[in-house]
């Protein structure tokens, strides 16, 4: 029996450029079952970071209810968005956001960090985490020393170390060669096959095509292409 | 739930150590301002100490000083003339002051104004500069830099000298050496205190028994008197003390005069001596030494009296102006004299705090760079589940720290100038032989006021910088190139 981990109802997310408003989210409803696969395609612009941000409590919608988890975020406390991101959200961006002065096991720890886990053993967490990506001999080099490809496997580790319950990838490989991407993408599956809920946001109809669900964003608008 | 302690430490000091040059730069600004405020109040809290401590080593705090006139202050009233409307001071007035509460000690004092020079063996004659006496009666202390204090009252012959004669005398490396050494002080000429030669009265009488000239009359001649040295004291350079009661007994008018009963006696043996036709030696009048005390006359010329407690000073000195003399404490004359410090000190504090707040638009400008720098750092922060208020506080503890580190290497570079100034201060008190070291000093209450002060400087600084990192939402601060 399927559980929804994921509801959204009637969310809507505008941005005004001068005179002109524009709508990033139409009036989005959408369920995600626990443990779903989820593609978000659709052309430039047309929402699918605006829609994973507000998922992921990194933006907030105008009007709408988004519950995650039986959290309902529409009026969370910024203190309570924090912790939600911190322990039920993992975020994979297409820029790696890593940060460049801290080496890569500082990186992965970062959200321990902040969550008060005690430094050995956040080090040790992080030092697994690097390891199951393949990065457990890098654990002292900078982003900047690392391949395009480990750097995002790095973020991976960054995502995973809170044990969320949903990650979420905004164009994971739009910045890797497809052998860099394809690999990021098996990883992302091995991670669903274990029960993480994953939402990967892609412009390939190829990759989109691993999901169990692929949702179409045009213009703030959503549609379901395939079940 | 929420960001440890220790690592909002270890992230802030990591922030400014990778923007190595901005940091250095605010925190060098604090460091002017810190030091430059840390030397002028140590200089003045030094000051202060080192005033303070003269009066303390020789009792002064304890001191008033009793005046016959009124309306002097405590520096006047101990070289104050005797003058003619004023009050006498007695032994009666000094044995009420003594029955006062509190009163534990008293002495007169007299000024000797009676020598021109002095000289010790060969060295070269000094003119001398002022002569007090005193009962040593543990009311008025020296600094001594050899020797002691009078044994006792009535050492006739005995003298405290100021430091400025055994320099003069080539002493100066050796004080003690001059100690239970002579030397010859030489009176003015109209001296005729105990000890004085008087001209013989009788040859003087016969000079000028028929009427002479004015500028035939024997002249009173200057008279050398010795004295042994018991003390060289440091702290008024020329200065000479003598025990009260031999001042008394050089403070005399002596004269020879002929008592009614001799002059009639004498003019009787004169008639009757011409009578019988001169014969025999001629009759000469008797004369009688006549001794006048100064001291008597024109009373002392003050009380220095010594209370239990400082702080009685002021109300034993106000109850002895009700004697219709004047009476001041040393101590509210530091107190007035301090206040000048005060001043000086508000003044150069405030210049220093200038300086302060020019530093913290530093710390200001130096954190709102950060925050731009470091907006895309901000947003994964905030991405990855860093609260507002964790990433307001670590930038305000950043700035807490700049100010913190400025306040500290700001101390101690200041400390660093004082020492050595303090070193070159010592080799001069040292040649001056005066026994105080390190006058400039840092109390551990102003290291602590100081750097506390810095790194509030550098928190309030913070505020705003933080509130602007603060309030940037994930999404936009993701975006940020
Ligand atoms: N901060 C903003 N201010 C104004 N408009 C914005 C802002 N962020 C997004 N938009 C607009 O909202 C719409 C949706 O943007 P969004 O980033 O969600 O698109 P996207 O589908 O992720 O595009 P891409 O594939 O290029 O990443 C776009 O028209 C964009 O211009
Ligand atoms: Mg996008």
């Amino acid at each position: 029996m399927a559980k929804p981990i994921i509801e959204l109802q009637k969310v809507t997310r505008t941005y005004r450029l001068g005179s002109e408003v524009i709508h990033a989210l139409n009036s989005v409803s959408l369920q995600i079952n626990e443990g779903e696969y989820i593609a978000i395609t659709g052309a430039s612009g047309s929402g699918k970071s605006t829609l994973v941000n507000v998922i992921g409590g990194l933006d907030s919608p105008n009007s709408g209810t988004v519950v995650v988890d039986k959290h309902d975020l529409s009026n969370m406390h910024d203190d309570k968005l924090s912790v939600y991101r911190n322990k039920t959200i993992g975020f994979v961006f297409q820029s790696f956001n890593l940060q460049p002065n801290n080496t890569i096991v500082e990186n992965v720890m970062l959200p321990l960090v902040l969550s008060g886990v005690k430094p050995e053993e956040r080090k040790k967490r992080a030092t697994e985490y690097l390891n199951t990506v393949g990065l457990g001999s890098r654990l002292d080099h900078r982003p900047s020393q690392l391949s395009s490809g480990q750097q995002q496997l790095t973020a991976i580790a960054r995502a995973l170390i809170g044990q969320p319950k949903i990650l979420i990838a905004d164009e994971p490989t739009g910045n890797l060669d497809s052998l860099r991407g394809q690999e990021i993408l098996e990883i992302l599956q091995k991670i669903n096959d274990q029960g993480t809920t994953l939402i990967v946001v892609t412009h390939d109809p190829n990759t989109a095509h691993l999901a169990d669900r692929i949702l179409q964003m045009s213009d703030g608008r959503l549609t379901e292409l395939k079940i | 739930m929420g960001m440890r302690f220790s690592d909002y430490f270890s992230l802030a000091f990591r922030n400014l150590l990778h923007q190595r040059s901005r940091s250095l730069l605010a925190i060098l600004a604090i460091v002017i301002g810190t030091t430059s405020v840390t030397i002028m109040l140590a200089l003045v809290i030094g000051a202060k100490d080192f005033y303070f401590d003269q009066f303390k080593a020789t009792g002064q705090l304890e001191q008033i000083i009793v005046n016959p006139q009124t309306g002097l202050d405590f520096m006047q009233s101990q070289r104050a003339a005797n003058c003619e409307s004023c009050v006498k001071l007695t032994n009666g007035v000094a044995n009420k002051i003594t029955s006062y509460d509190h009163v534990v000690g008293l002495t007169g004092t007299a000024d000797v104004n009676i020598f021109v020079a002095v000289s010790q063996d060969s060295h070269q004659k000094q003119a001398v500069g002022t002569v007090q006496s005193y009962e040593p009666n543990g009311v008025i202390k020296h600094i001594f830099l050899a020797g002691g204090d009078f044994t006792n009252n009535s050492g006739v012959g005995k003298v405290i000298i100021g430091q400025n004669y055994a320099d003069q005398w080539g002493y100066k490396d050796n004080y003690k050496a001059i100690i239970g050494k002579e030397i010859k002080l030489t009176t003015n000429s109209s001296f005729t205190g105990e000890g004085a030669s008087l001209p013989d009265p009788l040859v003087q009488f016969k000079r000028c028994q028929a009427g002479c000239q004015a500028d035939q009359i024997a002249r009173q001649q200057p008279t050398v008197l010795k004295a042994t040295i018991v003390g060289v004291q440091s702290d008024a350079g020329s200065s000479i003390f003598l025990p009260l009661k031999w001042a008394g007994k050089l403070l005399k008018d002596q004269r020879y005069e002929i008592t009614k009963a001799n002059q009639i006696a004498y003019t009787q043996a004169y008639t009757t001596w011409t009578a019988r036709g001169q014969l025999g030696p001629e009759p000469m009048p008797k004369f009688t030494l006549v001794a006048d005390s100064q001291l008597a006359r024109n009373g002392y010329s003050t009380f220095v009296v010594k209370v239990d407690k400082t702080g009685n000073t002021d109300a034993v000195a106000r109850q002895i102006r009700k004697l219709g003399v004047g009476a001041t404490s040393a101590k509210s004359y530091i107190q007035s004299q301090l206040g000048v410090f005060n001043i000086i000190g508000f003044v150069l504090a405030g210049i220093g705090g200038i300086a302060l707040i020019v530093a913290a638009i530093g710390i200001i400008n130096t954190m709102v760079m950060a925050v731009l720098e470091r907006t895309r750092e901000i947003g994964v922060m905030r991405a990855v589940g860093a609260r507002r208020s964790t990433v307001s506080r670590l930038f305000t503890l950043e700035a807490s720290l700049l100010g913190f580190l400025g306040g500290v290497f700001g101390i101690a570079f200041g400390y660093g100038l004082i020492s050595l100034a303090n070193i070159f201060i010592n080799t001069q008190l040292a040649a001056n032989a005066i026994l105080n070291r390190n006058i400039i000093s840092l109390p551990g209450w102003l290291i602590l006021t100081v750097v506390g002060a810095t790194t509030v400087i550098g928190m309030v600084a913070g505020l705003y910088p933080a509130h602007r990192a603060a309030r940037l939402k994930p999404v936009e601060a993701l975006r940020h190139e």
